[in-house]
């Protein structure tokens, strides 16, 4: 075997391949929307890692952040791509796997360990913060229109509070959520951690009445489990009142 | 403890990863036939399977090779497929009007690279316009070097030969 086996590339294809190597531009709306689905997909398999993933691109958050939902992930690993379900909100079937509300997750931190939730600090936005929770949560568009990287960090603060049993400021900062970005990326994912606020504060009412308006608007939606874990399956007994005993 | 200090470790590589070299993935699997509606979707199981392996990768290595391991892996997923068997729609291959003379030139190569027998494209891909070595190829694809020279050779002649009929339809 010769020290060079393979030729020189003949000049002309040499020229035509050069110019396709050359920079594509970067599609910064395909990398957004692909960096959103692979963290619902992850959220669903792995939520710590998607809480260390926030807190990767927010130096100094809290850390303790973690998703609250946790899919049963045997098909994820059978190879099926659950992001691609995850990503066709509109047209894939809802998850066969079951939910489960890992409300009491195991971590490898201790609670004294973790940091307190430090005091939001929420640009101020044109009106003031509704009284009631609106229940109306609009229709998801086919191009969200948000930032990804702040809305992550409300909803973060949002699961933070929601972690340690404060539903008030989750609620506080999801509300700041709906108003600032009410079609943005994580849309979807605030109306799921909404429904687990409103349950955890026993605002039962409330919380039934936005998950229908979700479950509405979400038909397909991977979380659908997830809201069901914490206000009841949909067709379900009524079990709930509004005097907070289930 | 050190589990929660690994995972946020592994979480920030990800992520830089990501930021660095989505813009590499997406022309990967655009060049190894995954046509451009499909390109977010493929990209996303790619990050999902990165992610789940982050920990195997080694900083100090580049980690190009072991990224175009899993697009070469998905690529052919892709293809077996049977919406991907069948011919693609017309609209995906065909020359797209009023490009630019670069982008004129892009598409013909993606439409010739288009022809080519999956494995020879691959090899092609990955020696021609991404510059990988041929024992770097061999240990990405999983063949022999002497089988990477060999079909990089057809693979040169089978694109010739394609980029020769495109331009005369």
């Amino acid at each position: 075997m010769s020290e060079h086996p393979i030729d020189d590339l003949p000049s002309d294809l040499t020229e035509l391949l050069e110019r396709e190597a050359s920079a594509h531009p970067e599609d910064t709306v395909l990398k957004e929307t692909v960096l959103h689905r692979v963290e619902m997909s992850l959220a669903l398999a792995t939520p710590m890692s998607v809480a260390g993933m926030h807190s990767a691109g927010s130096a100094g958050r809290v850390v303790g952040a973690r998703i609250a939902a946790v899919i049963g992930v045997g098909a994820f690993a059978a190879g099926v791509t659950v992001g691609t379900l995850a990503a066709n909100r509109t047209a894939a079937p809802a998850p066969a796997g079951p939910v489960v509300v890992a409300a009491s997750q195991p971590t490898t931190t201790a609670v004294s360990q973790m940091p307190s939730i430090a005091t939001p600090r929420f640009d101020p936005l044109p009106t003031a913060p509704s009284a009631s929770v609106a229940i109306e949560i609009g229709q998801p568009r086919d191009k969200p229109n948000g930032d990804l990287v702040r809305e992550r960090e409300r909803l973060d603060f949002a699961r933070s509070a929601l972690d340690h049993d404060d539903p008030t400021e989750a609620i506080a900062a999801l509300d700041y959520h709906a108003r600032k970005w009410p079609h943005g990326y994580l849309a979807e994912e605030r109306e799921v951690i909404w429904i687990q606020a409103l349950a955890k504060s026993a605002r039962w009412a409330e919380a039934q009445k936005r998950a229908a308006a979700f479950r509405q608007t979400y038909p397909t939606s991977v979380f659908a489990g997830t809201v069901d874990a914490a206000v009841g399956p949909a067709n379900g007994p009524s079990f709930v009142t509004d005097s907070g005993t289930r | 403890m050190s589990l929660a200090i690994d995972r946020d470790v592994a979480a920030k590589r990800f992520r830089e990863l990501f930021d660095v070299e989505f813009a590499f993935v997406c022309r990967a699997l655009r060049r190894l036939g995954v046509l451009e509606a499909d390109i977010g979707d493929v990209a996303q199981e790619l990050f999902v399977l990165v992610h789940k392996n982050i920990a195997e990768l080694d900083p100090k290595r580049s980690v190009r090779p072991w990224l175009y391991g899993f697009a070469v892996r998905l690529a052919s997923n892709y293809r077996r497929l049977a919406r991907h068997r069948e011919n693609a729609p017309i609209s995906s291959l065909a020359p797209a009007a009023n490009l630019d003379a670069d982008r004129a030139a892009r598409d013909l190569v993606l439409r010739a690279l288009h022809e080519l027998d999956f494995d020879r494209r691959t090899v092609l891909v990955m020696h021609d316009l991404e510059g990988f070595a041929s024992p770097e190829i061999a240990a990405i694809v999983h063949v022999p070097v002497n089988t990477v020279y060999s079909r990089l050779r057809l693979a040169r002649q089978d694109f010739r030969e394609a980029i020769a009929r495109l331009e005369t339809a």
